[in-house]
């Protein structure tokens, strides 16, 4: 077992991506995806298993990749959304309560993620915690980067419903 | 930490960085563990077996109805006697390549984009048994536009299908109950779609199946007649019967003391060996028997001073030790155990099901090494099954599959009211066009309200306009020329045909904030003559079909306190009233078709249709209703790329429409020319149906500050008619859409020309 200490959010691309084994691939960015999953899920066993199926993913098509960087971290922001997505049929149903920690603290806002729609939530954390600009983000989503200054704008605006309710 | 993007307003910023030091906080507190690379490999093993115990799982999560109604009736003993078995082999399973890690995606290989299978529905059974839906057992296969159910079998009234299960054949057994009380009732084996299913039991309990050697069985146990006998009054010998289904021939395979109390729980296969479980209120008995019925020397029982309940067993992954689920009556606690036959290595994992009030329905499966475990759950609204996976080795973990749930109010239905309503499927079946008859027998009001009309701009183009004006259908000439048609308060939506035939729907909603609303009568009026075309729909477009003038017409499903429906499209032969079916649509929470075009060669056309769920969701079809493959820049699913694109702008952000050559794709995506929205922008994007390329895009200013904005599209010639409307809100406080006047955009050079009627739901004309 390794424990991860490496604090840096977001892995950049590297040109020589592809030539890296698997394993090295592993090391380098299981810790880090699991730290956005758990942000963008804020479940750590979930976040764990997101990226664990990535990896399993990008393990079978591995050999025909040529930024297997890139192919996991979508394949995690799509596990993420697939999870938020399997959330929304409860919240439909049993909507989340509110935030527990203290108001207008940032832990709050963290908090508030969890009421907002499931591409809103995943802009703002792309953008804010992985500090991604729009037009990555955009790649990840399959979307045109004017959406995602959409999404995070209204995101932003359901931030501060919750802060002023 | 400012972000990398720019320019934001500064509030914005702020608030942004505020949010990332929160998320980072809380993700920073929590360290991470690295597996050894091996497990990146074993990881690959578990999602394989997780999905061959999730197909499993699928059938016993379902077993709702029937366990509703034993659940009632047993709650005060305890004696839970509704085992499932399951057992769905490796080879009825979707080959991993096929599974998403995003459901919204496909698998190409390169493209990090994930996959999503796509079988088409066919009268074969391609998919999994995932649902008893009410009272009708349901195959659920995915396809491109949706999820789509194909119906099975529908109990009729007052049937509660209790238990299924899907062998690898494809060929599916379940029991159905004359009473939602009764712990056995008739077994069928169903092959295919339509097909009469073969009775293997009039009063049974449906054990188990499993292929053998190439030979599909299943296992029923027989059980007497007790009369009017109390528990514990009487006991009779009961036979568990192994079928061929083949031939439906059956051999007596274990017979057994059949009381009030004790049934056959379950059966299950590994090789050649057949694990029977007896439940009774002694405690359960397991014994394991070869393929032939012929004890092979192991038996086991729970001590009857355990202090504990037991349910369901299944061999381990050797077959040489077996699990069973297990509660403590003294504290209520849960475990899974696991052993071997010789009663070495007893295992033992403590589970919780998060959130249980109730008494929990289990079932296991086991495969690889991985158990899921089907609870279910109740609290104050909501009955579901929570899949718990437990790993021998390690523990246990909670997963809340939210896709299974289920409304507790529809399941009280079931058990509530043995003949509640008539089966789903009579919403199937083609609707049968009313008579024509004098229009004055359809007591329309005639117009209402003011209809002096404020003309100043017209319309430029060579086809009417038909709407929605207060409650009056108008049509909007190009020469200016405003006729009003109609008028009822009941009329939601109207179409003109190019016979001159009027569709309206007629509902006892408002008219107006009903456009997209509730089902509602479909009526078809020519000269002085009218007649139904739907009971329950509602208009979906109109056009012409290899010459002939149709239109399209979506059935409502009766509605049963269920979550989804399955319903027809239809297309109406407005001359003839023959209608056939082109496409389905669930309804509820996935799946609605708004609107279909018409377009491309008119002796082979091609359709298209616009529909919602989760996502908006368009499809191609020809008009056999079968699906077409459209070039697609991105990964050929039908639009939804793009359309996701507009998701979380406007509910009607996305609406694609077709051209009337059938050639071109547009789509309309509302942008804000600034972060906030306030002045928003209607992109209008097309894309050449064959070739996948993106054509130029009009933007065209909705000239509208409200957020909330929705659009519609629709063509005639070169000539787009994009409508406007926004949530607005009655004196109730409700959200209701309220209309601005369309704009009709001019294709070749994209002038805009905002007319000067406001109306809901303005469509051309023919």
């Amino acid at each position: 077992m390794i424990l991860e200490t490496d604090p840096q959010p977001v892995v950049e691309t590297e040109p020589a991506e592809a030539a890296l084994s698997v394993d090295d691939l592993w090391r380098r960015e299981y810790p880090v995806l699991v730290k956005l999953a758990r942000a963008l899920v804020d479940s750590p066993d979930r976040a764990e298993e997101i990226v664990q199926d990535a990896f399993a993913h990008t393990l079978r098509r591995y050999d025909k990749l040529t930024n297997p960087g890139g192919y996991l971290r979508t394949s995690v922001v799509n596990g993420a959304r697939g999870e938020l997505r399997k959330r929304e049929v409860r919240r439909r149903i049993k909507p989340p309560t509110s935030p527990t920690s203290t108001p207008a603290s940032d832990e709050y806002l963290a908090d508030a993620l969890a009421g907002l729609s499931p591409k809103r939530r995943i802009v703002l954390v792309l953008r804010f915690y992985a500090d991604m600009p729009d037009k990555e983000i955009a790649e990840h989503l399959g979307v045109r980067p004017a959406t995602v200054r959409s999404l995070a704008a209204r995101g932003l605006s359901d931030l501060r419903e919750v802060i002023e309710r | 930490m400012s972000s990398p993007n720019t320019p934001h307003n500064r509030d914005d910023d702020e608030l942004g960085a505020a949010l990332g030091r929160g998320v980072r906080n809380r993700v920073d507190n929590i360290p991470t563990i690295t597996p050894g690379f091996d497990g990146v490999e074993r990881r690959a093993r578990q999602i394989t077996n997780r999905r061959r115990a999730l197909a499993g799982a699928a059938v016993g999560a379902f077993l709702l109805l029937g366990g509703i109604g034993l659940a009632s009736l047993n709650s005060d003993d305890n004696a839970i006697n509704q085992d499932t078995v399951d057992s769905v082999p490796d080879d009825s399973l979707p080959a991993d390549d096929s599974l998403p890690a995003d459901d919204d995606s496909n698998d190409n290989t390169d493209d990090p984009t994930p996959p999503d299978d796509s079988p088409a529905i066919s009268g074969e059974l391609t998919g999994n048994v995932t649902g008893l839906i009410e009272k009708s057992l349901f195959v659920r296969s995915s396809i491109l536009e949706g999820i789509a159910d194909v119906e099975l079998y529908t109990a009729a009234p007052g049937e509660v299908l209790s238990e299924a299960l899907q062998l690898a054949d494809g060929s599916i057994l379940v029991e159905v109950h004359d009473d939602p009380f009764a712990g056995a009732g008739r077994v069928l084996h169903l092959t295919e779609p339509g097909a009469e299913p073969t009775e293997l039991a009039s009063f049974g309990d449906l054990a188990g199946g499993a292929v053998v050697d190439g030979v599909p069985y299943a296992w029923v146990g027989d059980v007497p007649d007790f009369g009017d006998a109390l528990p514990g009054e009487d006991q009779m010998t009961g036979n568990l019967r192994r079928i061929d289904l083949r031939d439906h021939s059956s051999i007596d395979f274990v017979e057994f003391a059949y009381s009030i109390e004790s049934s056959v729980g379950s059966v299950d296969v590994h090789g050649t060996r057949v694990l029977v479980s007896i439940t009774s209120e002694a405690g359960p008995t397991w014994r394991v028997l070869d393929i032939e019925g012929v004890y092979a020397g192991v038996s086991a029982e729970l001590d009857a001073d355990a202090g504990a309940n037991a349910w369901g067993a299944r061999f381990d992954e050797e077959g040489d030790g077996f699990l069973w689920i297990q509660q403590n009556l003294a504290d209520g606690t849960y475990q899974l155990v696991g052993g071997n036959f010789d009663g070495t290595d007893e295992v033992t994992v403590p589970f919780a099901p998060s959130e249980a009030s109730g008494q929990p329905n289990l079932s296991l499966q086991a495969d690889g090494g991985l158990i899921a475990v089907n609870v279910e759950v109740f609290d104050d609204q909501l009955r579901y099954t929570e899949t718990i996976w437990l790993d021998l080795q390690g523990g246990a973990s909670n997963e809340v599959e939210p896709g299974e749930v289920i409304f507790l109010q529809a399941a009280q239905t079931a058990a509530d009211n043995p003949d509640p309503s008539p089966p789903p499927s009579e919403s199937l079946d083609l609707v049968e066009i009313g008579a024509w008859q004098p229009l004055a027998d359809l007591g329309l009001d005639g117009p209402k309200g003011s209809l002096a009309f404020d003309i100043t701009v017209p319309i430029p183009t060579d086809t009417a306009l038909v709407g929605v004006v207060d409650t009056n259908v108008v049509r909007y000439d190009p020469n200016g020329t405003v006729t009003t048609l109609l008028g009822d308060p009941d009329i939601s939506a109207a179409r003109i045909a190019a016979d001159g035939s009027v569709l309206i729907q007629l509902s006892n909603q408002p008219a107006v904030t009903n456009a997209r609303g509730s089902a509602t009568e479909v009526i078809q009026i020519r000269g002085d003559e009218f007649r139904v075309l739907s009971s329950d729909g509602r208009i979906n477009g109109v056009g012409i079909v290899d010459g002939k003038t149709v239109g399209f017409v979506g059935d409502f499903p009766l509605f049963d306190s269920q979550e989804t429906e399955t319903a027809d499209l239809r297309m109406v032969d407005l001359d003839t009233g023959d209608s056939s079916v082109i496409g389905e649509q669930v309804f509820g929470i996935e799946w609605l078709i708004y609107e279909a075009f018409v377009g491309g060669d008119p002796s082979n056309p091609v359709i298209l249709l616009d529909g919602a769920g989760y996502q908006p969701l368009w499809a191609y079809r020809d008009i056999d209703g079968n699906l077409l493959e459209l070039a697609s820049p991105t990964d050929g699913r039908y639009g939804v790329d793009w359309a996701n694109e507009v998701d979380g702008i406007g509910p009607d952000a996305d609406r694609p429409a077709l051209s009337s050559d059938g050639t071109t794709l547009y789509w309309v995506e509302v942008e804000a020319s600034d972060p906030s929205l306030l002045t928003p922008t209607a992109v209008i994007h097309s894309m050449d149906v064959a070739t996948g390329e993106e054509g130029p895009t009009i933007e065209v200013s909705l000239g509208f500050t409200e957020i909330a904005l929705s659009t519609d599209l629709t063509i005639s010639g070169d000539e787009l008619l994009l409508t406007r409307s926004f949530d607005g809100v009655d004196q109730d406080g409700n959200y209701v859409p309220e209309y601005l006047a369309p704009i009709v955009v001019e294709l070749t050079t994209g002038e805009a020309t905002t007319l000067s009627v406001v109306g809901a739901d303005w469509h051309f004309a023919g």
